[in-house]
């Protein structure tokens, strides 16, 4: 065996881990600490304070410099008799021993730099009530894909349906050009981008609130400010904005995340490449994915593109922490057929009735929005701010409208195995989900509902809960009663 | 080969046929001291507060206060009393089931086979009743699925064994 391929001893991890491990330290302190050199670098005695950030600044960089090289020094690792031990800790000594078979993945990731130098981050995942995590911040290429075949080899041995995944063989099912890239940056949800730009905004204002109090050009733009959204004219042009900040930054967001995208598949594996900066490999296993969601929206469907969300239970499960769904984007009605074929097989609806809601639903959600406007109208009134009310004005068809569509885009049928349902407001939401996975099922009635019997019913898997939502007494019972029998008798794995 | 068979819908085993057991009526007496030790609380505070004279007592009348939290005190009272004979459980071969509520009436199921463990919890005041509660949780987003409380602590052991012997089969 090469030399450098011998893992029975203590090795580090490259070099290039100190960069790393360095970056990563700054990172998360500039993430905290960002805001507060805004007020020195903005102050009036601008040489003095200059000075004193600088020198700071040097000083964190230094300690942090130090903690990297020593965290680089002590993080050692080796593989002995089927385990995989790591030695790390400054001041505490840490030792971990992950015994093989609880190994369940191991991720390469790498950015732009790791590709620079020529090394890649080695996560491991393991599987079990106490998790751990593992991940070496940087290791040569050849070193990693040594342990990777290490690992696999020797699970292979111990296990028959554990399958190593290589991506080189097969053709990708799904490969995203730049153009479609621009066409789904087109077509985001730009409201939602608007909301992230403002939510952004308003974090650096409210964290530097004195400084901004008293900035006398800020006061000035403030006044300006005001001026303009007093005319139609300036109103407009702040939509125009607004939008175009939105749509940047949807643009960004979608290339940074999506760029390359690429699916490959194998037996019960599917695995997603796709980004930029970071270059994201992730591994969905068949059985772990509790559902997808197909999502598209009124612009998308020009296009004929959707998105697909898979939710997939994750390996580390720590408690309070959602983990996000796996999103791919620009998937045509070929490449959707493709991945419903993957995960569910034939699916075949030609029998099943479509189920709606009961009317009572539309009542359901029109008090409850009534309620929302009363709230919105008391506030209002309480703040004396009486010109707000014409607010309503634009709000209550907006309202009726999304109750409308929501009510027609919602509807749910299932077959043996599988349950559709759909939802969405202005997008379309279609959630593809095996009932045997379920966790727990719920009816619920209020008292309202009592009157024309009709029930809500809750599915509960391992992701999220489903709702369907004023079902009628028969079809609600039936439900109860098949779904909870399909889920007793399948023996089939669910995570 | 489909190893699910098509099952009509007079065969399946019908969760509204199934007989709901209530919950052990000492539990009652939980609740009473429960709303007890609450109401004795409020007043206590609001005696606090006229002793030293709050800017409260200058616009309302004590009386009043009394009177509405004995009232406030009362329909808390009806309310969990309702609530109390509202909250039954059955147990079948392959699931258990809870069902609770005044104004939302629920039903809740979970399925042996997705079980991930059963914890037993005996409250303060439950414990002088030998009462307990009996958590289950599975995979599901929401951690704790299904919480009944008020079983004697006896049944509820027996509960939780008959359960494990099951899931760890």
């Amino acid at each position: 065996m090469n030399n450098s391929l011998d893992f029975s001893t203590f090795s580090r991890q490259s070099v290039g881990g100190i960069v790393f491990i360095y970056l990563k330290n700054l990172y998360a302190i500039f993430k905290k600490l960002w805001v507060a050199f805004l007020p020195i670098l903005a102050s009036q005695n601008k040489s003095k304070s200059i000075l004193f950030a600088i020198s700071l600044i040097l000083v964190v960089l230094l300690f942090f410099l130090i903690k990297s090289i020593l965290s680089y020094l002590f993080y050692q690792f080796k593989i002995e008799d089927n385990h995989f031990i790591v030695k790390h800790g400054i001041l505490r000594k840490i030792q971990v021993s992950i015994p093989f078979e609880k190994i369940q993945n191991i991720n390469f990731k790498q950015n732009f730099i790791h590709q620079l130098i020529k090394v890649t981050q080695v996560d491991i995942e393991t599987a079990g009530a106490k998790s751990v995590e593992i991940s070496i911040k940087a290791l040569s290429i050849e070193k990693a894909k040594a342990i990777k075949h290490l690992i696999y080899s020797s699970k292979k041995n111990q296990s028959e349906n554990f399958e190593e995944t290589n991506t080189e063989i097969n053709k990708p099912i799904l490969r995203i050009s730049p153009t479609m890239l621009l066409k789904e940056g087109i077509t985001e949800n730009h409201f939602k981008s608007f909301i992230l730009f403002a939510a952004f905004l308003f974090s650096i204002y409210s964290q530097n609130r004195n400084f901004f109090k008293d900035n006398i050009i800020l006061k000035s733009v403030e006044k300006q400010f005001g001026e303009i959204t007093n005319t139609l004219y300036g109103i407009f042009i702040l939509i125009v904005f607004a939008l175009s900040i939105s749509l940047i930054i949807s643009f960004i967001k979608v290339f940074l995340i999506h760029f390359n995208l690429s699916v490959y598949y194998k037996d019960k594996v599917l695995e997603i490449v796709q980004g930029l900066l970071t270059k994201k490999h992730q591994i969905l296993k068949k059985e772990k994915v509790q559902s997808i969601v197909i999502s598209t929206n009124p612009l998308k469907r020009k296009f004929c593109l959707s998105s697909v969300y898979f939710k997939q239970v994750s390996n580390a499960k720590k408690p309070g922490k959602k983990s996000l769904p796996t999103r791919i984007i620009g998937c045509n009605s070929k490449h959707l057929d493709t991945i419903k074929q993957f995960l569910y097989g034939n699916i075949d609806f030609a029998n099943c009735k479509k189920h709606k809601p009961h009317n009572y639903y539309i009542v359901q959600m029109a008090i409850r929005n009534l309620f929302l406007l009363l709230i919105l109208n008391t506030i209002i009134l309480a703040t004396n701010d009486y010109p707000l009310f014409y607010m309503n004005i634009g709000l209550v068809p907006l309202l009726i409208f999304f109750i409308y569509k929501k009510y027609q885009k919602s509807y749910f049928k299932f077959n043996e195995n599988l349950l559709i349902v759909g939802s969405g407001k202005i997008g379309t939401d279609t959630t593809y989900f095996p009932y045997y996975k379920l966790q727990s099922i719920e009816l619920r009635q209020t008292i309202f509902q009592k009157k024309r019997t009709i029930y809500d019913i809750i599915l509960q898997n391992a992701t999220e809960k489903i709702k369907l939502p004023c079902v009628n007494q028969r079809t609600a019972n039936y439900i109860y009663n098949y779904f909870l029998y399909q889920t007793e008798i399948s023996t089939k794995k669910w995570m | 080969m489909l190893e699910n068979s098509q099952i009509f819908e007079t065969n399946l085993p019908e969760i509204e046929k199934v007989k709901f057991k209530r919950i052990h009526k000492n539990y009652l007496k939980v609740i009473l001291l429960n709303i007890f030790l609450f109401c004795t609380l409020l007043i206590t505070a609001n005696i606090l507060l006229f002793l030293f004279k709050d800017s409260l007592y200058t616009y309302i009348q004590p009386i009043y206060v009394y009177t509405s939290i004995f009232l406030f005190s009362l329909l808390l009272l009806l309310y969990y009393y309702i609530g109390f004979t509202k909250r039954k459980y059955a147990i079948r071969q392959k699931d258990i089931s809870y069902k609770s509520g005044v104004f939302i009436k629920s039903t809740t199921t979970v399925p042996f086979n997705r079980i991930q463990h059963i914890e037993i919890d005996e409250g303060f005041f439950s414990r002088f009743f030998k009462l307990a509660s009996i958590n289950i949780y599975t995979a599901g987003a929401e951690g704790k699925d299904l919480e009944i409380r008020g079983v004697s602590k006896e049944n509820a052991f027996r509960i939780k064994e008959f359960i494990t012997s099951i899931i760890y089969e």
